[in-house]
């Protein structure tokens, strides 16, 4: 699968990095999520180890976080590329093109929407609606929203990127 | 006690305790709610809304699983109301579950088909819808899932997180919620140790036993009860026949098997079970008609001169019984032996008394609890579950293991000599209990030798185990007093001896020391009396029964040999004269529980072959000299006053591990069957002759 090739972290690397985290959250009650979201955001994902390292701290099942963390989007079980690319196939996009530009996007990564490179540049992923439907058709790289006029231009970067 | 809250069910008065929710309030009247998630014995979750019912003065229909009972309570568990909207919750489960009840497992059984016909739920109102994503099979051994015929009740879930390991949970949400494990991952890489709890607390034909598929409708099973055999706990197990074959066994009144009790009997019904008596004729073992057998054996035992026995732990105490009066009485023989190396007869004489024997009961009830040895947590799994819930409500748990377990997580001390070393921790434990006065003096004063016991203990040079005379202290102090368990396993039996001082120190005198083993009737070697072991045999006639010497390599020399057992094990394929065996679940009869009781066994599984008993009567008959039973209720007699003749005056064991057995027998994990288990069960069918029981033993080893 793409992307499953994570860096790899020893497993005393791991706990030291846990450590803090764990001392945030450990013995308040309700804070799952918090923890969850710290671990994600230390990690890139939620990195299978930690999760049960997790679970042992907690005295928890590690289905039980599972159970959890599946439940939102929001959280990730493989690591993502440092470029998150997203197309917005809401209906404004959908009819001015979003689907010619995620096959476009695909073929350029070697990836479908939903998976990472293996070299971890790139997560390519479709969203709803990113709230400018006037820029129809857009697509985000990060956190900045790309127009259609951009597009080659884009593509042209993450080619070089690439190389 | 709780105060009673009176309350209406149906027009019926119940009269209950204060706390208890209203489905197990009607069902104190006769009552039963409908219900898919709630599972008695299991925390309920509310989540099912099948058991919804009117509360008279109310405008909402209650959850009768989580609601609790308030006094004067008027409840109508049938109504207008409450029928519609069960038969809508209905609907809406049947919506998305594909019903092929023609070829399902669970057919017969399954609560959604009872309650479907029940609420005449009887088309799709709503379009089936099976969500994309949902595994209709995995590649797991011994469990079939498929995850399209799931209703969410999360029962598994509740029942893993209980008895076992809990890798189950809803994963995802809303259509595409499943219940599996971590990532999605196989059982067997989740921690599943496959007790199969999940199985028998499923509604639906979502989970279903691989090993009980296409042997028989649900509706064509007869069960019968009786007690697990592969090991000396004795788990209640419920044997489910169809068409003159075992189907598939089920936990009891217990609610629990561990994985070879839930899947382990196919050994039962293997194509390879020896079904007729062989005799040899011109080198080869040929078939033969059970008169001719005993003819042969009878004869061919007498010729030798001189006979000796040697009985195996899985048969019962009446076969043993009969087997020890066959050999000593009617072929002559002087010594019986037994195949599992005297452990039995070694560790009883350790106390003089059947009474100290602990079952899982006495260790659930324990407050402390003192366990030996790297054998248990994997081994056997009933313990460990009564140790999780004895720790639930307070026991304190001191661990001596040179590893890391599941039980070392619950441990309150957990002690890590080298291993090999725990009879000298123990040693240890016994002289800092006296030193610091912790011991209980007046009960060692009681105890035969027991002032002498105590003054060698205390003056005893202990070798160093690296443990610290801290924490040395520290468990003689947990241990010290209120109602405590010693468990070993995997231990010499030295350790079990050290440790059984310890508990006479305490002044623990019954039911204080379990030690499970990896049969079904250990103990019935004291039905014997004094036991030479096998390097002592050397009579040139041998009769094996239920024992298979020869796979490990300590079979006596013999000129004629007779052997009784389920396969042509090693041991059979020299015999003169090879007779079927019943397997333990097929007898009538008793074995010595781990409590020390007499247990009742039944045949619970069907068998053709005659009883154990009365194949060993026959032969002494067609030996010249009859047995004096006229029938099994004569041996059990028999066996009973044996058994009461035992108890003996208390006294302190030996310290010193002189004439030990080495080491009690020992389940260590069961591990799982390669690459398949089909595949598997195919090569046992085709080659491995196991002893008694012995396939389940095989794949541990």
């Amino acid at each position: 699968m793409a992307g499953s090739e994570s860096p790899v972290i020893t497993a005393d690397e791991l706990a030291e990095r846990l450590a803090p985290i764990l001392s945030k959250y450990l013995g308040k009650e309700g804070a799952v999520i918090s923890l969850l979201q710290d671990v994600q955001e230390e990690f890139g994902f939620l990195e299978e180890r930690a999760m049960t390292a997790v679970a042992d701290a907690l005295r928890l099942p590690v289905s039980h976080l599972y159970g959890v963390a599946s439940f939102y989007a929001q959280f990730y079980f493989e690591p993502r590329g440092r470029n998150i690319v997203r197309i917005c196939t809401g209906t404004a996009c959908h009819i001015r093109g979003a689907p010619a530009i995620q096959t476009t996007l695909e073929e350029e990564l070697g990836i479908s929407a939903g998976e990472t490179t293996d070299d971890l540049e790139f997560t390519l992923e479709t969203v709803n609606c990113v709230g400018c439907c006037a820029l129809a058709p857009v697509v985000m790289v990060g956190d900045q929203v790309v127009r259609r006029k951009e597009l080659q231009k884009v593509i042209n970067a993450l080619k070089e990127t690439e190389e | 006690m709780a105060k009673e809250i009176s309350l209406s069910i149906d027009g019926r008065t119940a009269t209950v305790a204060e706390g208890t929710t209203i489905l197990q309030a009607a069902e104190t009247v006769g009552i039963e709610i409908p219900r898919l998630c709630y599972f008695a014995g299991l925390p309920p979750s509310g989540s099912c809304r099948l058991c919804l019912v009117e509360l008279e003065g109310q405008g909402r229909l209650a959850v009768a699983c989580t609601q609790r009972v308030k006094d004067g309570m008027a409840v109508h568990t049938r109504s207008e109301r409450v029928d519609e909207a069960r038969s809508f919750v209905l609907e809406l489960i049947w919506s998305t579950h594909p019903g092929d009840c023609t070829t399902c497992e669970k057919s017969g059984a399954c609560d959604l088909q009872k309650y479907t016909y029940d609420y005449d739920v009887d088309k799709h109102r709503y379009p089936l819808h099976v969500p994309d994503g949902f595994p209709t099979a995995y590649d797991d051994p011994l469990i079939e899932r498929d995850l399209s015929l799931c209703i969410l009740c999360g029962r598994c879930i509740r029942a893993c997180r209980e008895q076992s390991q809990g890798i189950l949970d809803f994963m995802q949400r809303g259509m595409a919620t499943a219940v599996t494990t971590s990532l999605d991952k196989p059982l067997v890489d989740s921690g599943c140790d496959f007790c199969g709890g999940c199985v028998a607390v499923c509604p639906v034909g979502c989970l279903v036993e691989r090993n009980r598929k296409l042997r028989g409708r649900e509706w064509e099973l007869e069960s019968s009860a009786t007690r697990c055999g592969f090991c000396s706990l004795g788990c209640d197990l419920i044997v489910d026949s169809a068409h003159g074959q075992i189907v598939r066994t089920r936990p009891g009144e217990d609610g629990y098997l561990c994985v070879r009790g839930k899947f382990g009997w196919d050994y039962l019904a293997s194509d390879n079970r020896l079904d007729a008596p062989l005799v040899r004729s011109g080198g080869a073992l040929e078939e033969t008609t059970w008169e001719e057998a005993l003819a042969r054996a009878a004869k061919g035992l007498a010729d030798t001169g001189s006979v000796a026995g040697i009985v195996g732990p899985n048969v019962t105490n009446e076969a043993v019984k009969a087997f020890g009066d066959l050999v000593t009485g009617s072929l002559n023989g002087e010594t019986v032996a037994l195949s599992s190396g005297g452990s039995s007869t070694g560790v009883l004489a350790t106390f003089g008394s059947l009474k100290a024997l602990a079952d899982l009961a006495d260790l659930e009830r324990a407050k402390k609890i003192l366990a030996v040895g790297p054998a248990l947590a994997e081994g056997y799994p009933r313990a460990r579950l009564a140790i999780k819930r004895a720790v639930g409500r307070g026991a304190k748990l001191i661990v001596i293991d040179p590893g890391d377990s599941e039980l070392t997580a619950l441990a309150t001390l957990h002690l890590k000599p080298p291993a090999g070393s725990e009879a000298d921790v123990l040693s240890a434990i016994g002289k800092a209990l006296i030193m610091g006065d912790l011991h209980n003096a007046d009960a060692v004063e009681q105890i035969r030798g027991g002032a002498d016991a105590a003054a060698r203990i205390s003056e005893q040079e202990v070798p160093a185990t690296g443990i610290g005379p801290g924490q040395i202290t520290e468990a003689a102090k947990l241990f010290a007093e209120g109602k405590g368990v010693l468990m070993a396993a995997g231990v010499p039996c030295v350790a079990i001896r050290r440790g059984a001082a310890l508990l006479l120190l305490t002044g623990r005198v019954k039911g204080s020391l379990l030690l499970p083993y990896a049969a079904a009737n250990p103990w019935s070697g004291v039905l014997l009396g004094a036991d030479a072991g096998l390097s002592g045999i050397e009579a040139k006639g041998l009769v094996v029964l239920g024992a298979d010497p020869a796979a490990t390599g300590s079979m006596p020399s013999a000129s004629f040999l007779v052997v009784q057992d389920l396969f042509l094990t090693e041991t059979a394929r020299k015999a003169d004269v090879v007779l079927p065996l019943r397997g333990i679940a097929e007898e009538e009869g008793t074995v010595i529980g781990a409590g020390g009781k007499l247990i009742n066994v039944s045949a619970a599984a069907p068998s053709d072959l005659p009883a154990t008993w009365q194949v060993l009567a026959d032969l002494a008959t067609a030996a010249g000299k009859p047995l004096p039973y006229a029938s099994l209720r004569d041996v059990r007699t028999a066996v009973k006053d044996a058994i009461a003749s035992l108890e003996g005056e208390l006294q302190f064991p030996s310290l010193s591990g002189a004439g030990d057995p080495g080491e009690l027998r020992p389940y260590g994990r069961f591990e799982l069957p390669e690459p398949s288990w089909v595949a598997r069960s195919q090569i046992r069918g085709g080659g491995v002759a196991p002893g008694v029981q012995g396939r389940a033993e095989e794949v541990a080893a």
